[in-house]
């Protein structure tokens, strides 16, 4: 079912509001937990199987890759994904819109940049109903529960590279975790036929909750060029405390999940061939919850390619093609998920060289490993928005 | 930006407005597999939350208050009033007669024409009875109306005095009709399938001389060769088509209209035996004697039963209520008049206020409407049954959860079947000595869960 509502309008209205918006959902094997990490990639990234994303400066990834901005520049980025969850052969679909990356960079000279970026780390919406029939005492009744969950966890970077010798880049950054995630469920009891309605009432049971996120870490990142055409970079992050507050009246501890990410590129004939390997410690939000179904440590892979194009009226159009297969964090009933993506894109100059818009698709296949009767399908878009000054 | 950069963009934002604004729901499918904490656990508990209880008889009505006492009205006063007056004739038990007062009976043509009234026509009572709550038998009933005024006594009210005036040579007038005949008759525009008009002719010379006095009383008694039992409505009643009036045309002058003067009452809170403007007088009642230690509701005669609660105030904040019921556990009573016909058992709220004090006969007394606003289911049940009777208070819970923990929380256990049904079900009261019939709070809830976290 598909309809137009204003929920969607405002969330477009709002990009400046990191996270995501106008999304529905259900359970699905990308919502689970605390939800799904986009994987803070820009869409050429994204199109590369995420092995630009250590040398992107608009990514919040790596801080060193800051000094590639070259001039002052913005980026905003919109992926909405079409969500295809099978579950014994019967295929639901959902739309989730994202926003998951806006970075802005300022290069000081030609030794130094800043950049501040804010980029989803995990994104958490949905909308669910069930039914139930219980038993009441000695009456049948059906349940019927409405939840809706919006909202997510952002990562705020405040960074500054350097770069160092011409071949060596290094940078630092101030990771600031904020978001909140709200979850409403309305359950409304309804007796069964042949109840006695005129002399039992059922009381609807609400539950608001919010769950609002803080937390701190610190990364450091380092791209190395010992030739013109070879190039590697690494990042780091260390999380300190993530917090999460319950309705305002309660909190729980945990630590942010750290990261370790490398990558490598050559440029063959004008085309970057790169591939990627990162991973990630979500096993340190244990403490925050989620703990049921299982929260794991996550690794990814990738491997892609930017070919130069033909040339358009404004500059070098990029061609973009790239795989990669990933862990997902959070499980389903204690077996964790896996995901295997393939997708390309496009650069687009605009404005001759000023800015460009990057277009991608990737296809995402998602698997449990144990459960075979769930598997799911995301096609997602990707639109970059790059300018520079 | 340029402005050409600007326009070149505008495909792309229409892009993504088409995108932001699509939805799909459709979320049952991948539940309960995909889905975490779809099943609600119903837990269950009992408390002894009856601190107080005890049954009190005597009712002749459903007395009702608005609003609650203590708070202003727009007008600033708070309204008294009884719906029904009943009059009852139970040969074998029950006699209950009814005094209607009229205080200000024009002497003039009309407001505007003071020409005093030498003679009257047209003289008469008008009533309307509500059948449903009535018991007319098929054969002759008959309703006569007294002259029970006495000027040279002060204090008009006692019941006894009253009473002793429903003799012979006080009676008025008498109308006798069937069954049938008040079924025939109909007033426009009551709205409702159960309302009768009664009219019942008075001689105009009795009339002229009440006039000239400027005030009567009239007692109302009704007799039957067997049971007999109308309920009409009461002058309190905020409708003027449908209280008892007086009618008298003052001059053969059709230009003249004839007077329809209401019983007055006064709409403010009063203690006064007086405050209804009219008064029931029960002269006989041997209905059967309560069991000592139960609770009642119902009867010719209403008993009515008072418990005083006490909330589990912090184990309720802390939980979602599905259902809670008061339970009490019913004392069978299979010999009793008409113990295998049900009669309709309801509970309401009473919150002790300014205007009624804590009384619990008082809080009885007058059932409050308003802290109802959400009317608690009632239960159907026959005098001989027994076994645990589960009144549903879940409502009443978010009244109480809401109120000031000071104020004391009650409730009121009536039969609606009250003046017109003889059936009166017993329960086992807190002051019996086996815990397990006592009356109980039955919560049936789940724990609070805090969703944000999964």
């Amino acid at each position: 079912m598909s309809r137009f509502t204003l929920r969607g309008c405002i969330a477009l209205g709002a990009a400046a509001v990191l996270g995501t918006t106008a999304v529905q959902g259900q359970g699905a094997i990308s919502l689970q937990g605390f939800g799904y990490p986009p994987g803070q990639l820009t869409t050429r990234a994204a199109s590369t199987g995420g092995t630009l994303g250590e040398f992107d400066q608009a990514a919040p990834l790596n801080p060193a890759a800051l000094l590639n901005w070259g001039v002052a520049g913005a980026y905003l980025q919109y992926s909405p994904e079409r969500r295809t969850t099978t579950l014994d052969g019967v295929a639901t679909t959902n739309t989730v819109a994202r926003f998951p990356v806006i970075s802005v960079g300022l290069p000081l000279g030609q030794r130094y940049a800043f950049g501040i970026s804010a980029s989803t780390l995990l994104e958490r919406n949905f909308s669910a109903t069930t039914t139930t029939r219980q038993r009441i005492r000695t009456d049948s009744v059906t349940t019927t529960s409405v939840t809706d969950a919006r909202g997510g966890m952002n990562d705020v970077r405040f960074a500054g590279a350097m770069q160092v010798r011409p071949w060596l880049r290094v940078g630092g950054a101030l990771h600031v975790i904020t978001g909140e995630n709200r979850v409403n469920t309305v359950r409304v009891i309804t007796a069964d036929t042949g109840v006695r309605a005129d002399s039992v009432t059922y009381g609807e049971i609400r539950e608001p909750s919010s769950a609002t996120f803080g937390g701190t870490g610190l990364s450091f990142g380092v791209e190395i060029s010992p030739t013109r055409k070879l190039s590697f970079a690494g990042s780091a992050r260390y999380g300190f405390g993530l917090r999460v507050d319950l309705n305002d009246t309660t909190s729980r501890n945990a630590d942010l999940p750290s990261r370790l990410g490398g990558a490598v590129r050559w440029e063959v004939g004008g085309a970057n061939l790169a591939a990627r390997y990162s991973w990630e410690g979500w096993t340190a939000m244990r403490g925050l919850g989620a703990e049921a179904s299982g929260v794991f440590d996550t690794r990814e892979y990738g491997i892609g390619a930017e070919v130069p194009g033909p040339k358009i009226r404004g500059g070098q159009l990029l061609l973009r093609i790239g795989a990669r297969r990933r862990d997902l964090p959070f499980g389903v009933g204690g077996l964790q998920p896996k995901e295997d993506g393939f997708g390309g894109g496009l650069g687009l100059p605009v404005g001759f060289g000023r800015a460009q818009l990057d277009v991608g698709l990737e296809s995402a296949s998602r698997s449990v490993p144990g459960l075979a009767n769930v598997s799911e399908r995301g096609l997602i878009m990707s639109f970059g928005f790059r300018l520079r000054t | 930006m340029s402005p050409r950069q600007l326009l070149r963009s505008l495909p792309f934002a229409a892009i993504l407005l088409v995108a932001a604004c699509s939805e799909s729901l459709d979320t049952t499918a991948n539940c309960p597999t995909l889905c975490t904490d779809t099943r609600v656990v119903f837990r269950d508990t009992t408390f002894d939350i009856v601190q107080f209880d005890s049954a009190y008889s005597g009712f002749t009505g459903v007395g009702e208050r608005w609003p609650a006492p203590g708070l202003p009205t727009g007008s600033g006063n708070s309204f008294l009033y009884e719906s029904y007056l009943p009059l009852i004739s139970r040969p074998d038990s029950v006699d209950v007669r009814q005094v209607l007062r009229f205080d200000t009976l024009p002497k003039t043509f009309s407001a505007s024409d003071t020409t005093p009234i030498t003679a009257v026509t047209g003289s008469r009572l008008l009533l309307v009875v509500d059948t449903s709550r009535s018991t007319i038998p098929a054969g002759p009933t008959t309703v006569s109306l007294y002259d029970i005024d006495d000027a040279t006594v002060t204090d008009d009210t006692l019941p006894p005095l009253l009473a002793a005036r429903f003799t012979p040579g006080r009676l008025i007038t008498q109308r006798t009709f069937t069954r049938a005949e008040i079924d025939a008759d109909t007033i426009n525009g009551s709205g409702r399938l159960s309302i009768r008009a009664l009219t019942i002719t008075i001689p105009d010379s009795a009339m002229f001389r009440f006039i000239q006095a400027r005030r009567a009383r009239i007692g109302l008694q009704i007799s039957s060769a067997g049971s007999a039992s109308i309920s009409i409505v009461a002058p309190s009643v905020n409708a003027s088509n449908l209280v008892p009036r007086l009618q008298y045309d003052p001059s053969p002058d059709t230009a003249i209209v004839p007077w329809g003067v209401a019983t007055r009452y006064t709409p403010v809170v009063s203690n006064a035996p007086e405050r209804f403007r009219a008064q029931s007088l029960v002269l006989r009642d041997i209905t059967p004697a309560l069991n000592a230690g139960t609770l009642a509701a119902g009867g010719l005669i209403g008993t009515r039963s008072v418990m005083t609660v006490r909330i589990p105030r912090a184990f309720l904040d802390t939980i979602n209520v599905v259902r809670a019921s008061l339970d009490l556990t019913q004392r069978p009573q299979r010999t009793a008049p008409g113990a295998r016909d049900g009669v309709r058992i309801r509970l309401r709220l009473g919150i002790a206020g300014p205007a009624l004090g804590s009384d619990p006969r008082r809080l009885a007394e007058f059932l409050d409407p308003t802290l109802e606003a959400v009317q608690l289911p009632s239960l159907r049940l026959a005098a001989a049954d027994s076994g645990v009777r589960s009144f549903d208070v879940g409502r009443a819970l978010t009244v109480w959860r809401a109120q000031d923990p000071s104020l004391a929380t009650n409730i009121i256990l009536y039969g609606e079947g009250e003046t017109f049904q003889e059936q009166r079900p017993e329960f086992y009261s807190r002051r019996d000595a086996n815990p397990a019939v006592r009356p109980r709070l039955r919560v049936t809830y789940t724990l609070r869960r805090e969703g944000a976290i999964p």
